[in-house]
């Protein structure tokens, strides 16, 4: 082929074009903020919560990872619109998240109701649950229809897992698998339902360039996730094990695909893990 | 920065974000390193808003040339890497059904970052050689040695397949 300047130019330009928009009020804030790159850990607002020595509770691991990109986390906190801000107090009752280990007590203490954003919602036929988080961590909110017998339990899980956390906090691609655990919805309660109302729930924090989340329950299920804003959830109703016991909570894995449907980061053997922060 | 630059800060931002990033892509290739350039040039035009606030984009697009040319001249940088496998591009046996705009699109994407930053300059910028001279901080004649040896460069990743020169 003849390779001259109108050649260069009219290719360059094709190249140009395969570049997307960015988030531009996220690198004015970054640029203000004096950060080279990207993937520079925003800065903390809020202080660091004291570590104090204590049991490790659970760690959601990911494991399997295939794609390694430079990545940084959620360019940032939607705001809530007055229905979410209902939705996140009415998930938090006692005005902020609570301890794994009490959930009548506050935890972390300084972690206030009003700092928490209704990141991402992940409806079915029964309910919903939604990832609420602010820029330390998250919870997770399941309406009740019996707030009295199933009073809400917003356990707060720093990003990252571990304190103080950030948005960036764990962030190694372009998927991170924040949360697999289990919620109840009492809303699916029947007397022909063995699990209790639970419910598997996954959820986490995506690249820009992720418009789509599957979830491989291990169990012959696959869903696709609620994703929005750089966050992501998803469902599905707990089954119980042979011994009509336990929970069946297999190892799970998670695809993140973009906008053409090209896989491009995926968490295999996601281990089921209570929420919490590693060490106190 | 003071409230006042900062809202013009990120007026200006707002109205110039596509083009800049389409110039950074153009240089780097691919999105992440070409957000992390433009926010670099960014971080470094907030420290001289008053200076340059009269013409703040061209100050960000010199920047942005500096910066990668720099980042391929650390040590960090190969100059030429082997990578794993040879881009996705014509094999000698396959050239009649590969489009040519491919070809040469991967060729460009193989150029280092000094020698595609010329071309940028002069092609897709369409600057004049003495302006190019400036921004890059070199002479005339380098310019010209650098555009001469770039398209050769270019005709010759075309014509056979790429294997040792790679994007980053």
């Amino acid at each position: 082929m003849n390779v001259d300047e109108k050649t260069i130019a009219a290719e360059l330009r094709r190249l140009a074009d395969a570049s997307r928009p960015v988030n531009e009020q996220a690198m004015v804030a970054r640029a203000v903020a004096g950060a080279r790159r990207r993937r520079l850990t925003w800065s903390l607002a809020a202080s660091a919560v004291a570590v104090a020595a204590g049991a490790l509770i659970a760690v959601p691991l990911t494991l399997g990872t295939t794609t390694a990109t430079p990545a940084s986390g959620p360019a940032g906190l939607p705001a809530n619109t007055s229905a979410q801000l209902q939705s996140v107090r009415d998930c938090m009752p006692l005005g902020g998240p609570v301890d794994g280990m009490d959930t009548r007590k506050r935890y972390p203490a300084d972690a206030d109701v009003k700092d928490f954003r209704e990141l991402v919602v992940y409806r079915d036929d029964v309910g919903s649950t939604a990832l609420v988080g602010s820029e330390t961590g998250f919870v997770l909110c399941t309406p009740q229809k019996d707030k009295e017998a199933f009073p809400s339990s917003p356990v707060f899980t720093p990003w990252g897992s571990a304190l103080p956390g950030d948005l960036d906090a764990g962030v190694s691609g372009p998927l991170t698998v924040d949360a697999y655990t289990t919620e109840t919805d009492s809303n699916a309660m029947s007397d022909d339902d063995q699990s209790g109302g639970r419910y598997r729930v996954v959820a986490g924090r995506v690249a820009r360039e992720v418009t789509r989340v599957e979830i491989d329950w291990a169990d012959g299920r696959r869903t696709d996730a609620a994703v929005a804003g750089g966050f992501f959830i998803g469902r599905v109703p707990a089954r119980v094990n042979a011994d009509g016991k336990h929970l069946d909570t297999p190892a799970v894995t998670v695809t993140a695909y973009d906008q053409t449907g090209e896989v491009i980061d995926r968490r295999a053997e996601v281990p089921y893990a209570p929420l919490g922060p590693v060490s106190r | 920065m003071n409230n006042e630059q900062k809202r013009d800060f990120a007026d200006f931002v707002a109205a110039r974000s596509d083009s800049l990033i389409r110039l950074a892509y153009v240089l780097t290739g691919d999105q992440a390193t070409a957000e992390d350039l433009l926010q670099t040039a960014l971080t470094k035009t907030t420290s001289r808003w008053n200076k340059i606030r009269d013409n703040p984009e061209a100050y960000v697009r010199k920047v942005m040339y500096h910066e990668q040319v720099s980042r391929w001249r650390s040590p960090r940088w190969g100059r030429e890497k082997l990578v794993d496998s040879p881009p996705e591009r014509m094999a000698s046996d396959r050239t009649a059904e590969v489009d040519d705009h491919l070809a040469l699109q991967q060729a460009l994407r193989a150029l280092p970052p000094r020698k595609r930053a010329v071309l940028v300059l002069r092609y897709y910028e369409d600057l004049p050689e003495s302006e190019v001279a400036t921004i890059m901080g070199c002479s005339v004649g380098t310019v010209r040695s650098q555009t001469h040896q770039a398209i050769t460069r270019l005709r010759e990743l075309v014509r056979k397949p790429v294997m040792l020169e790679a994007w980053k």
